[in-house]
Protein backbone atom coordinates (compact mmCIF):
# COMPACT_ATOMS: atom_id res chain seq x y z
CA UNK A 1 0.00 0.00 0.00
CA UNK A 2 2.53 2.44 0.24
CA UNK A 3 3.75 1.83 -3.20
CA UNK A 4 0.72 3.05 -4.13
CA UNK A 5 0.36 6.05 -2.06
CA UNK A 6 4.25 6.97 -2.44
CA UNK A 7 3.90 6.97 -6.31
CA UNK A 8 0.69 9.02 -6.28
CA UNK A 9 2.28 11.66 -4.14
CA UNK A 10 5.27 11.96 -6.20
CA UNK A 11 3.16 12.17 -9.61
CA UNK A 12 1.12 14.71 -7.58
CA UNK A 13 3.87 16.90 -6.42
CA UNK A 14 5.35 16.20 -10.74
CA UNK A 15 2.17 17.40 -12.10
CA UNK A 16 1.59 20.49 -9.75
CA UNK A 17 5.51 21.89 -10.37
CA UNK A 18 5.44 20.72 -14.19
CA UNK A 19 2.09 22.73 -14.17
CA UNK A 20 3.59 25.94 -12.52
CA UNK A 21 7.14 25.59 -14.51
CA UNK A 22 5.96 24.32 -18.01
CA UNK A 23 8.94 21.31 -17.54
CA UNK A 24 9.90 19.20 -20.28
CA UNK A 25 12.94 17.21 -21.14
CA UNK A 26 12.23 17.02 -24.56
CA UNK A 27 11.92 20.96 -24.51
CA UNK A 28 15.14 21.92 -23.06
CA UNK A 29 17.37 20.72 -26.06
CA UNK A 30 14.80 21.87 -28.61
CA UNK A 31 14.56 25.69 -27.09
CA UNK A 32 18.21 25.62 -27.37
CA UNK A 33 18.10 25.08 -31.01
CA UNK A 34 15.26 26.54 -31.94
CA UNK A 35 14.72 30.03 -30.46
CA UNK A 36 17.75 29.97 -28.12
CA UNK A 37 15.96 29.65 -24.39
CA UNK A 38 17.83 27.90 -22.09
CA UNK A 39 15.06 27.59 -19.22
CA UNK A 40 14.25 23.85 -19.70
CA UNK A 41 17.78 23.20 -20.20
CA UNK A 42 18.29 24.45 -16.46
CA UNK A 43 15.54 22.47 -15.36
CA UNK A 44 16.89 18.83 -16.69
CA UNK A 45 20.52 19.51 -15.70
CA UNK A 46 19.05 20.50 -11.97
CA UNK A 47 17.17 17.35 -11.68
CA UNK A 48 19.92 15.16 -12.75
CA UNK A 49 22.09 17.95 -10.53
CA UNK A 50 19.79 17.02 -6.75
CA UNK A 51 19.77 13.27 -7.85
CA UNK A 52 22.97 12.47 -8.53
CA UNK A 53 23.78 14.52 -4.76
CA UNK A 54 20.95 12.78 -3.29
CA UNK A 55 22.53 9.41 -4.19
CA UNK A 56 25.96 10.44 -2.87
CA UNK A 57 24.60 11.89 0.36
CA UNK A 58 22.56 8.55 0.99
CA UNK A 59 25.43 6.68 0.33
CA UNK A 60 27.62 8.85 2.86
CA UNK A 61 24.93 8.70 5.45
CA UNK A 62 25.11 4.88 5.26
CA UNK A 63 29.21 5.20 5.79
CA UNK A 64 28.63 6.78 8.67
CA UNK A 65 25.78 5.52 10.37
CA UNK A 66 25.92 1.49 9.31
CA UNK A 67 23.05 0.62 11.80
CA UNK A 68 21.18 2.63 8.46
CA UNK A 69 22.41 1.14 5.02
CA UNK A 70 19.25 -0.75 3.96
CA UNK A 71 17.43 2.30 3.98
CA UNK A 72 20.48 4.41 2.40
CA UNK A 73 21.80 2.13 -0.32
CA UNK A 74 20.32 2.80 -3.27
CA UNK A 75 23.21 2.00 -5.80
CA UNK A 76 22.20 -1.81 -5.46
CA UNK A 77 23.44 -3.30 -8.91
CA UNK A 78 26.40 -2.21 -10.31
CA UNK A 79 26.31 -1.27 -14.02
CA UNK A 80 29.03 -2.65 -17.16
CA UNK A 81 31.87 0.06 -18.24
CA UNK A 82 31.13 2.36 -20.98
CA UNK A 83 33.30 0.69 -23.46
CA UNK A 84 31.39 -2.48 -22.93
CA UNK A 85 28.19 -0.92 -22.86
CA UNK A 86 28.58 0.25 -26.58
CA UNK A 87 29.43 -2.83 -28.05
CA UNK A 88 27.37 -5.03 -26.56
CA UNK A 89 23.90 -6.02 -28.19
CA UNK A 90 21.58 -3.66 -26.24
CA UNK A 91 24.11 -0.81 -27.35
CA UNK A 92 22.40 -0.23 -30.58
CA UNK A 93 18.74 -0.70 -29.55
CA UNK A 94 19.74 1.84 -26.74
CA UNK A 95 20.50 4.20 -29.80
CA UNK A 96 17.80 3.12 -31.40
CA UNK A 97 15.56 3.79 -29.02
CA UNK A 98 16.39 6.97 -27.57
CA UNK A 99 16.95 8.17 -31.25
CA UNK A 100 12.36 7.78 -32.24
CA UNK A 101 11.76 8.99 -28.50
CA UNK A 102 13.58 12.10 -28.98
CA UNK A 103 12.01 12.45 -32.99
CA UNK A 104 8.73 11.91 -32.38
CA UNK A 105 8.08 13.56 -28.68
CA UNK A 106 9.44 16.88 -30.79
CA UNK A 107 7.20 16.30 -33.46
CA UNK A 108 4.31 15.90 -30.80
CA UNK A 109 5.24 19.01 -29.09
CA UNK A 110 6.57 17.52 -25.72
CA UNK A 111 7.97 14.85 -23.23
CA UNK A 112 5.09 12.43 -22.29
CA UNK A 113 5.27 13.88 -18.84
CA UNK A 114 4.62 17.41 -20.26
CA UNK A 115 1.64 15.61 -21.84
CA UNK A 116 0.19 14.56 -19.21
CA UNK A 117 0.48 17.95 -17.64
CA UNK A 118 -0.95 19.49 -20.78
CA UNK A 119 -3.79 16.92 -20.56
CA UNK A 120 -4.64 17.48 -16.95
CA UNK A 121 -4.65 21.74 -18.41
CA UNK A 122 -7.62 20.73 -20.64
CA UNK A 123 -5.69 20.33 -23.82
CA UNK A 124 -7.80 17.67 -26.30
CA UNK A 125 -4.31 17.06 -28.75
CA UNK A 126 -2.47 15.64 -25.54
CA UNK A 127 -5.81 14.01 -24.74
CA UNK A 128 -5.48 11.74 -27.45
CA UNK A 129 -2.17 11.46 -27.47
CA UNK A 130 -2.58 9.84 -24.03
CA UNK A 131 -5.12 7.80 -25.61
CA UNK A 132 -2.63 6.91 -28.23
CA UNK A 133 0.12 5.97 -25.33
CA UNK A 134 -2.33 3.56 -23.85
CA UNK A 135 -3.38 2.06 -26.94
CA UNK A 136 0.78 2.18 -28.23
CA UNK A 137 1.86 -0.12 -24.73
CA UNK A 138 -0.41 -2.89 -25.65
CA UNK A 139 0.42 -3.42 -29.04
CA UNK A 140 3.81 -3.02 -27.91
CA UNK A 141 3.39 -6.25 -26.16
CA UNK A 142 0.79 -7.65 -28.85
CA UNK A 143 3.25 -6.67 -32.08
CA UNK A 144 6.51 -4.59 -31.40
CA UNK A 145 7.99 -7.15 -29.02
CA UNK A 146 7.64 -10.18 -31.61
CA UNK A 147 9.80 -7.85 -34.09
CA UNK A 148 12.36 -6.85 -32.31
CA UNK A 149 12.59 -10.91 -30.81
CA UNK A 150 13.49 -11.55 -34.39
CA UNK A 151 16.28 -9.29 -34.64
CA UNK A 152 18.06 -9.58 -31.30
CA UNK B 1 5.70 24.47 -30.05
CA UNK B 2 5.87 26.98 -26.68
CA UNK B 3 4.69 30.21 -26.53
CA UNK B 4 5.53 31.52 -22.87
CA UNK B 5 2.69 34.08 -21.36
CA UNK B 6 4.41 36.87 -20.64
CA UNK B 7 1.10 37.97 -18.44
CA UNK B 8 1.81 34.64 -16.30
CA UNK B 9 5.21 34.41 -16.32
CA UNK B 10 5.33 35.64 -12.68
CA UNK B 11 9.41 35.04 -11.79
CA UNK B 12 8.87 33.79 -8.36
CA UNK B 13 11.43 31.16 -7.68
CA UNK B 14 8.86 28.26 -6.72
CA UNK B 15 7.37 28.19 -10.67
CA UNK B 16 10.74 28.00 -12.41
CA UNK B 17 12.20 24.68 -14.29
CA UNK B 18 14.98 24.91 -11.23
CA UNK B 19 12.78 24.36 -8.85
CA UNK B 20 11.25 21.69 -10.25
CA UNK B 21 14.23 19.46 -11.21
CA UNK B 22 15.38 19.94 -7.58
CA UNK B 23 12.22 19.11 -5.59
CA UNK B 24 11.64 16.27 -8.27
CA UNK B 25 15.39 14.75 -8.36
CA UNK B 26 15.43 14.59 -4.49
CA UNK B 27 12.03 12.75 -4.38
CA UNK B 28 12.92 10.53 -7.01
CA UNK B 29 15.90 8.84 -5.21
CA UNK B 30 14.08 8.68 -1.80
CA UNK B 31 11.34 6.68 -3.56
CA UNK B 32 13.52 3.88 -3.67
CA UNK B 33 14.37 4.37 0.20
CA UNK B 34 11.34 5.84 1.51
CA UNK B 35 8.46 4.39 -0.60
CA UNK B 36 10.30 1.20 -1.66
CA UNK B 37 10.03 1.37 -5.60
CA UNK B 38 12.34 -1.14 -6.50
CA UNK B 39 14.10 -3.72 -7.68
CA UNK B 40 14.78 -2.08 -10.59
CA UNK B 41 16.94 0.73 -9.78
CA UNK B 42 16.61 4.43 -11.09
CA UNK B 43 12.44 3.69 -10.96
CA UNK B 44 11.09 6.34 -8.52
CA UNK B 45 9.35 8.11 -11.88
CA UNK B 46 9.05 7.02 -14.74
CA UNK B 47 5.82 7.77 -17.40
CA UNK B 48 6.50 4.59 -19.94
CA UNK B 49 6.96 2.29 -17.44
CA UNK B 50 4.58 3.13 -14.67
CA UNK B 51 2.26 3.28 -16.96
CA UNK B 52 2.60 0.14 -18.45
CA UNK B 53 2.45 -1.54 -14.72
CA UNK B 54 -1.01 -0.04 -14.41
CA UNK B 55 -1.83 -1.64 -17.58
CA UNK B 56 -0.14 -5.00 -16.39
CA UNK B 57 -2.45 -4.73 -13.12
CA UNK B 58 -5.72 -3.74 -14.76
CA UNK B 59 -5.58 -6.24 -17.41
CA UNK B 60 -4.26 -9.09 -14.53
CA UNK B 61 -7.23 -8.16 -12.72
CA UNK B 62 -9.94 -8.51 -15.58
CA UNK B 63 -8.96 -10.94 -18.28
CA UNK B 64 -6.24 -12.67 -15.96
CA UNK B 65 -3.88 -12.30 -18.64
CA UNK B 66 -0.37 -10.77 -17.88
CA UNK B 67 1.89 -7.92 -19.94
CA UNK B 68 5.04 -7.93 -18.35
CA UNK B 69 5.69 -5.57 -15.06
CA UNK B 70 8.82 -4.60 -12.89
CA UNK B 71 9.59 -6.43 -9.67
CA UNK B 72 8.26 -4.25 -7.54
CA UNK B 73 4.97 -3.72 -8.92
CA UNK B 74 3.50 -7.57 -9.09
CA UNK B 75 1.13 -6.95 -6.27
CA UNK B 76 0.61 -3.07 -6.38
CA UNK B 77 0.29 -0.84 -9.17
CA UNK B 78 1.59 2.76 -9.63
CA UNK B 79 -1.02 4.94 -9.71
CA UNK B 80 2.39 8.00 -10.70
CA UNK B 81 0.66 8.66 -14.49
CA UNK B 82 -2.78 9.36 -12.62
CA UNK B 83 -0.82 11.27 -10.01
CA UNK B 84 1.05 13.89 -12.78
CA UNK B 85 -2.98 13.84 -14.25
CA UNK B 86 -4.71 15.19 -10.96
CA UNK B 87 -1.86 17.48 -10.16
CA UNK B 88 -1.40 19.15 -13.06
CA UNK B 89 -5.75 19.59 -13.13
CA UNK B 90 -5.87 20.71 -9.63
CA UNK B 91 -2.42 23.42 -10.22
CA UNK B 92 -4.53 24.60 -13.37
CA UNK B 93 -8.07 25.03 -11.18
CA UNK B 94 -5.93 26.89 -8.71
CA UNK B 95 -4.61 29.34 -10.78
CA UNK B 96 -7.42 29.49 -13.03
CA UNK B 97 -5.60 28.37 -16.16
CA UNK B 98 -7.61 25.48 -17.30
CA UNK B 99 -9.18 25.88 -20.63
CA UNK B 100 -10.72 23.15 -22.89
CA UNK B 101 -8.30 24.08 -25.86
CA UNK B 102 -9.12 22.33 -28.98
CA UNK B 103 -5.84 22.03 -31.07
CA UNK B 104 -5.65 21.10 -34.72
CA UNK B 105 -3.65 17.62 -35.96
CA UNK B 106 -6.01 15.33 -33.47
CA UNK B 107 -5.14 12.16 -35.57
CA UNK B 108 -1.03 12.96 -35.56
CA UNK B 109 -0.86 13.37 -31.86
CA UNK B 110 -2.89 9.94 -31.49
CA UNK B 111 -0.21 8.18 -33.93
CA UNK B 112 2.51 10.46 -31.84
CA UNK B 113 1.47 8.85 -29.01
CA UNK B 114 1.35 5.20 -30.00
CA UNK B 115 5.42 5.75 -31.54
CA UNK B 116 6.30 7.16 -28.36
CA UNK B 117 5.07 4.44 -25.89
CA UNK B 118 6.34 1.99 -28.33
CA UNK B 119 9.95 3.33 -28.69
CA UNK B 120 9.74 3.96 -24.95
CA UNK B 121 9.47 0.48 -24.00
CA UNK B 122 12.07 -0.88 -26.15
CA UNK B 123 14.52 0.99 -23.44
CA UNK B 124 11.74 1.12 -20.84
CA UNK B 125 12.12 4.66 -19.76
CA UNK B 126 10.54 8.25 -20.72
CA UNK B 127 13.11 10.79 -21.00
CA UNK B 128 12.64 11.73 -17.30
CA UNK B 129 14.19 8.27 -16.39
CA UNK B 130 16.63 8.30 -18.68
CA UNK B 131 17.74 11.67 -17.11
CA UNK B 132 17.12 9.71 -13.53
CA UNK B 133 18.87 6.22 -14.73
CA UNK B 134 22.18 8.48 -16.09
CA UNK B 135 22.19 10.29 -12.70
CA UNK B 136 22.65 6.52 -11.10
CA UNK B 137 25.41 6.11 -13.90
CA UNK B 138 24.10 3.69 -15.87
CA UNK B 139 25.91 3.53 -19.30
CA UNK B 140 23.34 2.53 -21.31
CA UNK B 141 21.34 5.70 -20.24
CA UNK B 142 24.50 7.63 -21.66
CA UNK B 143 24.08 6.00 -25.43
CA UNK B 144 20.02 6.27 -25.23
CA UNK B 145 20.72 9.92 -24.08
CA UNK B 146 22.99 10.55 -26.91
CA UNK B 147 20.42 9.02 -29.57
CA UNK B 148 17.45 11.43 -27.74
CA UNK B 149 19.20 14.76 -28.49
CA UNK B 150 19.79 12.93 -31.93
CA UNK B 151 16.17 12.59 -32.13
CA UNK B 152 15.54 16.04 -31.47
CA UNK B 153 18.17 17.77 -33.49
CA UNK B 154 16.39 15.51 -36.35
CA UNK B 155 13.06 16.68 -35.16
CA UNK B 156 13.69 20.19 -34.70
CA UNK B 157 14.80 20.42 -38.86
CA UNK B 158 11.60 18.52 -39.83
CA UNK B 159 9.83 21.76 -37.51
CA UNK B 160 11.74 24.22 -39.74
CA UNK B 161 9.95 22.72 -42.31
CA UNK B 162 6.59 23.43 -40.71
CA UNK B 163 5.96 19.45 -40.84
Amino acid sequence: MLLVIGSLFIGLVAGFLGQRSRMCFIGGFRDLLLIRDKELLKGAISFFASAWLTIWILYLIGRIFPFLQQYTDVRLTEYPRIIEAVFSKFGLISFIGGFGLGLFSTLAGGCPLRQHVMAGQGRVGSLLYLGGFYIGILIYYFFTVKIISIFF
Amino acid sequence: MVKYNKRQAKHSFLSTPIFFGIVVGVLAVLAQTLFRIQPPQAYGICTVCHARDLLNWLSKLIFSYELDSAEATIVLPLLTTIGIFLGSLISSKLNKEYRFIKTENLIKMFFMGILVSNFGLIIISCPTRLVLRFAFGDPFALISIIGLLGGIFVGVIFLKKSF
